[in-house]
């Protein structure tokens, strides 16, 4: 589509598809995980909000969820769940390759490292619920 | 080779600006070449990016399933009064902020990079410029929001 870039010579590129993406699953699963960003501002908007609408009383912390529990919002909520979730397995997978802990000197394994993620997870979660009901 | 091992350290240091470490005898291959100067920015969006990834891995599926699933279908109906207390402390006020500012500036960079070589946009300043400007207007808003929460 766009002009190639003759001004400067350059080796030749062969022009990539706007769908390259589909090609490999691989390449989809990425493109998924970079797509979980805007799934990830939606929640971000849709939690800013319902704070908003909890500092300004019950009354508009009720009309806020009444509008959230409308079907467009819970389809688009489900989704970015599900999106939420994929970022969470993705993240996981990739800190041990980014981070490389080290305890005494030896490297610690990354399967270690993934499932003291897990751990924390569930310790977070549990912690966010007892917060909020108990 | 062995004779003059002090003076040719000595003799490139002078040729070059920088002092730049100089790697012993292999003098055809620069083994450290300068570092690119980068924009200064760019380790704090790094670590925004990394730090939301984290917050966004650890508690987005609790949160997003919690009030934008259970809450909203009356699977779950947490005590109001309870919820408005927790939400308006000011440590939960003072964390909040934090996470969603992490969590704008990781969900920008990672647009970023969805337009630049997801979609091709291949304007990378003006795609920067959007991405983190737009992560810089959402950031304020939302900190405007959480705090009148608070107040």
């Amino acid at each position: 589509m766009s002009a190639p870039v003759q001004s400067r010579p350059r080796s030749y590129r062969r022009p990539v598809s706007v769908w390259w993406w589909l090609k490999k699953p691989t390449y989809l699963l990425f493109v998924l995980r970079e797509l979980s960003s805007i799934f990830i501002a939606w929640l971000v908007a849709f939690l800013v909000v319902m704070v908003f609408a909890v500092g300004r009383g019950a009354d508009s912390y009720r009309a806020f969820m009444d509008w959230a529990g409308s079907a467009w919002v819970v389809v688009i909520n489900i989704i970015a769940f599900l999106f939420a979730a994929l970022h969470t397995v993705t993240w996981f997978l990739l800190t041990p390759k980014a981070m490389a802990l080290r305890v005494r000197g030896k490297a610690v394994p990354a399967r270690m490292i993934i499932v003291g993620e897990y751990v924390a997870l569930a310790v977070v979660s549990a912690f966010v619920i007892w917060l909020v009901f108990l | 080779m062995t004779s003059q091992p002090t003076s040719r350290p000595t003799s490139q240091a002078t040729s070059q600006p920088t002092p730049v470490r100089v790697p012993p005898r292999t003098s055809q291959v620069d083994l450290h070449p300068p570092r690119r100067r980068r924009p200064p920015a760019e380790p704090f969006v790094w670590l925004g990016f990394s730090a939301g990834g984290m917050i966004a891995a650890l508690l987005l599926p609790v949160a997003a399933f919690l009030f934008a699933i259970a809450v909203p279908l009356g699977w779950l109906s947490p005590d109001f009064d309870h919820l408005s207390a927790v939400i308006t402390n000011p440590v939960t006020i003072i964390l909040m902020i934090i996470g969603f500012v992490v969590l704008i500036i990781h969900s920008a960079h990672r647009l970023r990079y969805l337009l630049y070589d997801g979609l091709k946009i291949k304007h990378k300043m003006l795609v920067g410029a959007l991405c983190y400007g737009g992560a810089v207007v959402a950031s304020i808003i939302a900190v405007i929001l959480v705090l009148m929460a608070a107040f």
